[in-house]
């Protein structure tokens, strides 16, 4: 029954640090833990709330954490469209070289130049030359709904 | 950001009445109720289940009780924030200590001396004011802020963070 194994002191402060893409055990595995872009947690929790009983009320009666990301999402999706969702997460692997983790923050925080991108996620310095960043950041901001 | 699809287990119990015909679908039932909503250290706030992994193993019947134990594995929507994220949120409460900043279902606390250099506390208002002439800037309840995670305690149960919008592209969303 006991299904969060207890962690140990070490790993609950050293082990985790996004800027350098750690993880931890359960979230740096690629086949356990996919990272996802709003756009499309958007399409995830609408397709629930889809499913739910009561149409109107469902978000609330899905609880209050399904509640808070579900106003969440709708704030900070710039995507809105399951079209531009495709289309950006398309254009995203193109960069393999990235981390999945990095490719979801681009496409989240949309920073507007290369040198902000890479101050906001430090990981990407010395993966990707600024001329390249720059070319993928305009691509996505093309798809933003205006 | 610090959402994840994440493959998880959980064991669930069956009560001896409910094994009949439609026992999967309780055992899934079961399984919504009882992680959905629910937060973890290790695997931050649940979320959604989004899909159970099927066929379901065979249950283990509980000696004592003569309840069937399912093994589950399921995929599910999770927020889970790491130290170290930039994120984005909106001001919920502002205080002269600093503000507490809503990530979705995550509460940041920002402190005042990590607000934005320029900005300082305007007692009248209840809101961080820019001190450079002429900029609109301002902090206050329902401002979209960037943020930087610089602290996490995580309990079994709980997540509380600290966060920082003292360094470059920062800071309200404007």
């Amino acid at each position: 029954m006991d299904w969060i194994p207890p962690l140990s002191e070490a790993q609950v402060n050293t082990e985790e640090n996004a800027e350098q893409l750690q993880f931890g055990p359960v979230f740096s595995d690629a086949s356990v833990a996919e990272p996802l872009l709003i756009c499309e947690v958007a399409q995830v929790l609408k397709q629930k709330r889809a499913e739910g009983p009561a149409e109107a009320t469902a978000a609330a009666a899905l609880g209050p954490v399904f509640a808070q990301a579900t106003e969440y999402v709708e704030r900070f999706d710039a995507f809105k469209t399951p079209e531009a969702a495709k289309a950006v997460r398309a254009r995203l692997e193109r960069h393999s070289e990235l981390h999945a983790f990095e490719r979801a923050q681009l496409a989240n925080l949309l920073p507007e130049t290369a040198a902000e991108a890479k101050t906001v996620i430090p990981s990407l310095k010395g993966k990707i030359d600024d001329d390249a960043l720059n070319v993928l950041l305009s691509d996505l901001a093309a798809l933003v709904e205006s | 950001m610090g959402f994840f699809l994440v493959d998880l287990k959980r064991t669930v119990t069956v009560a001896p009445r409910h094994l009949h015909a439609k026992i999967h679908d309780h055992a899934i039932h079961r399984l919504v109720t009882l992680v959905e909503g629910t937060t973890s250290g290790q695997y931050g706030y649940i979320i959604s289940v989004v899909e159970v992994r099927r066929p379901l193993p065979p249950a283990v019947i509980q000696p004592g009780t003569g309840a069937a134990l399912f093994a589950l594995r399921y995929r599910a929507l999770v927020f889970r924030p790491f130290v170290g994220e930039v994120l984005d949120g909106v001001v919920s409460t502002v205080t002269r200590h600093g503000v507490f900043v809503a990530v979705g279902p995550l509460r940041v606390f920002v402190s005042a001396k990590n607000v934005p250099g320029d900005m300082e506390y305007d007692e009248s208002e209840q809101c961080y004011v820019s001190a450079v002439q002429g900029s609109e800037d301002r902090l206050e309840v329902n401002t979209p802020v960037r943020l930087r995670l610089v602290g996490m305690r995580r309990d079994a149960t709980e997540l509380a963070a600290v966060g920082t919008m003292h360094t470059d592209y920062l800071g309200s969303l404007g």
